[in-house]
């Protein structure tokens, strides 16, 4: 099967993928055209290729419509909750690959299941008591949720990680003289370092996007990104050029994060269950 | 003797401050709401009688209801099975590439890493009846230009094909690592016994893929049920009530009505199917075996 291969059915398969790919690209590379195009450019009937480029979108949504402070609140939001879910992951993760704990296979499981549940689930009660708590439009109530939404994944990436170092290498280090700590920050920490990176990055990317939770818990002072994407988009006149210059900015983060990750995001979206 | 009991309880400090946020932000939401399903509730009213089992009685016959249910069902089993079909097509033709495996893959991982809102609005631009680029080549191709997402036959479709082109990607990928796994043992003795390519797919390739498959469906499954951002971003929820799905119809009783007894109601028969359909098909597989990876 794998050796009969014309050149024919060859360049049918790539055309197969080029094709695919294509599909796949274009309506990324026409939404930054769109971010670049003039009002009267954008809107065409017949979609023009070849226009004067302007920065007028970015300038407009940067400088008058305040989108640069929601990139600001959502950086910081993503930022601190990856930070705290990792420090938080690696405390459930490590005990777990480490020591034989009781019930260590059950608790896994249900953190796993954690990730089954539809966020518009959640959001109800933690509307309620956030409300109530009077966290809403706060920092602290999205990084809680994005910590809480992250942790399941970090715990499993990072579960995964601890149990591929030897425990012979950290054994020896506690022969050494070190306590539990200090041969966990040297001996572990630099091991599993490109582990935590990429658990950390993915779970940037999904606060990042993430807008369910921001619509809702997010008022005028912390409106993240998205939540502001969405306000160019009114039912009386929608500024797709704007809306396409925030967009653009909105994915160009995460695109530099893939491009990084590259096939480490594959057992980043299967939570370890595949490695890429 | 101290030392002894603080090597028994040091693990468990370690993880206290994590698994103590897991359980507040699950556990006590869950029992909020169910204790809310119960009730009149609605965050702003100062009374919030117990009504039994009334909210559970109105949802049965809500229409509402059950047209989410049905638009859940129709997008759930559409996208997952044609993201599926095409990702596997295009894992199998990319798994047989020479050259260039590694940029396409690199790609295609662009769309996967998007915000689901940017997807939503760049497609709803795409999809304009006017100016969309989308008629435009439909005119091309001999076609007229459709209303997508205000036609009450297309919207749902056109929030189908969305996801797909969103999700297709990463059905793809993780296909195509599962076809690296694939030892060529298998297919060298399949080949001295004759097979025909068909019978090498049939009865290699897949058994050997079963695994990665399953993790693959149970994922998309998942995350298709619980479809919001690009329904808000493209229809919210109609023409009419032809893309509300659950989620959908649970932000409207929520935060537009403010009827959030019966929103919760909504969410505990949610929770109920997918925890349900999702533990029968865990069972099944087994799948995230530590000693069955790979």
């Amino acid at each position: 099967m794998r050796q009969h291969r014309s050149s024919s059915g060859l360049a049918a398969q790539y055309a197969i993928v080029i094709f695919a790919m294509l599909i796949f690209i274009f309506p990324i590379v026409w939404m930054v055209l769109t971010s670049l195009k003039t009002q009267n450019d954008a809107f065409t009937a017949v979609p023009k290729w070849l226009f004067s480029a302007t920065w007028d979108n970015y300038r407009a949504v940067l400088v008058d419509r305040d989108f640069s402070r929601f990139l600001l609140n959502s950086f910081w939001v993503s930022a601190v909750s990856t930070v705290i879910a990792i420090i938080l992951g690696c405390g459930i993760a490590y005990p777990f690959a480490r020591y034989n704990l009781k019930g260590g296979k059950n608790i896994l499981t249900w953190i796993l299941t954690l990730r089954i549940i539809p966020p518009i689930v959640s959001i109800l009660p933690i509307y309620l008591v956030f409300s109530k708590l009077g966290l809403l439009d706060s920092y602290t109530s999205l990084v809680l949720m994005y910590t809480f939404m992250n942790l399941p994944l970090a715990t499993w990436l990072l579960y995964g990680f601890f149990k591929d170092v030897p425990g012979e290498i950290e054994e020896s280090a506690l022969v050494d003289g070190s306590n539990r700590f200090t041969a966990f920050f040297r001996v572990i920490f630099p091991i599993i370092g490109p582990g935590l990176v990429s658990a950390g990055l993915l779970s940037f990317i999904f606060a990042w996007n993430e807008f369910l939770f921001a619509n809702i818990l997010s008022g005028p002072h912390v409106r993240t990104a998205p939540v502001g994407l969405n306000e160019y988009a009114t039912p009386v006149s929608v500024l797709w050029g704007q809306i396409a210059a925030a967009g653009t900015m909105i994915i160009v983060p995460i695109a530099i994060i893939t491009l990084i990750l590259q096939r480490k995001m594959v057992s980043g979206l299967t939570m370890g269950a595949v490695k890429g | 003797m101290k030392k002894f009991r603080l090597a028994r309880t040091g693990p468990y400090w370690v993880m206290a401050p994590g698994m103590l946020l897991l359980l507040l932000f699950s556990i006590y939401p869950f029992v909020f709401l169910l204790k809310i399903s119960f009730q009149e509730y609605s965050p702003i009213s100062p009374q919030n009688p117990f009504v039994g089992f009334d909210n559970y009685r109105t949802l049965f016959q809500d229409h509402n209801f059950w047209n989410a249910l049905k638009v859940t069902a129709v997008f759930v089993v559409c996208t997952v099975a044609l993201e599926f079909l095409i990702g596997l097509g295009l894992a199998l033709v990319l798994n047989r590439l020479p050259l260039g495996q590694r940029i396409f893959q690199s790609v295609v991982l662009l769309p996967i890493a998007m915000a689901p809102t940017v997807v939503g609005l760049m497609f709803r631009f795409m999809m304009n009846e006017q100016y969309g680029v989308l008629n435009y080549f439909m005119e091309l191709a001999g076609f007229s230009r459709q209303a997508w997402l205000s036609d009450l036959h297309l919207a749902l479709p056109a929030l189908i094909l969305t996801d797909i082109w969103q999700w297709t990607p990463f059905m793809m990928i993780i296909l195509l690592a599962g076809l690296k796994g694939i030892p060529d043992e298998p297919y060298e003795s399949a080949a001295i016994d004759g097979a025909s390519p068909w019978q090498m797919f049939r009865y290699v390739t897949i058994p050997q893929l079963s695994r990665i498959i399953s993790i693959a469906l149970l994922l998309r499954t998942i995350d298709a049920f619980r479809i919001y951002d690009t329904i808000y971003m493209m229809t919210k929820g109609g023409p009419i009530n032809v893309t509300s799905t659950l989620s959908w119809i649970v932000y409207d009783k929520g935060f537009k009505f403010l009827e959030f007894g019966y929103g919760a109601a909504i969410c505990v028969v949610m929770l109920v199917i997918v925890v349900t359909l999702i533990s029968l098909a865990m069972k099944r597989m087994n799948l995230f075996d530590e000693g069955a990876s790979r």
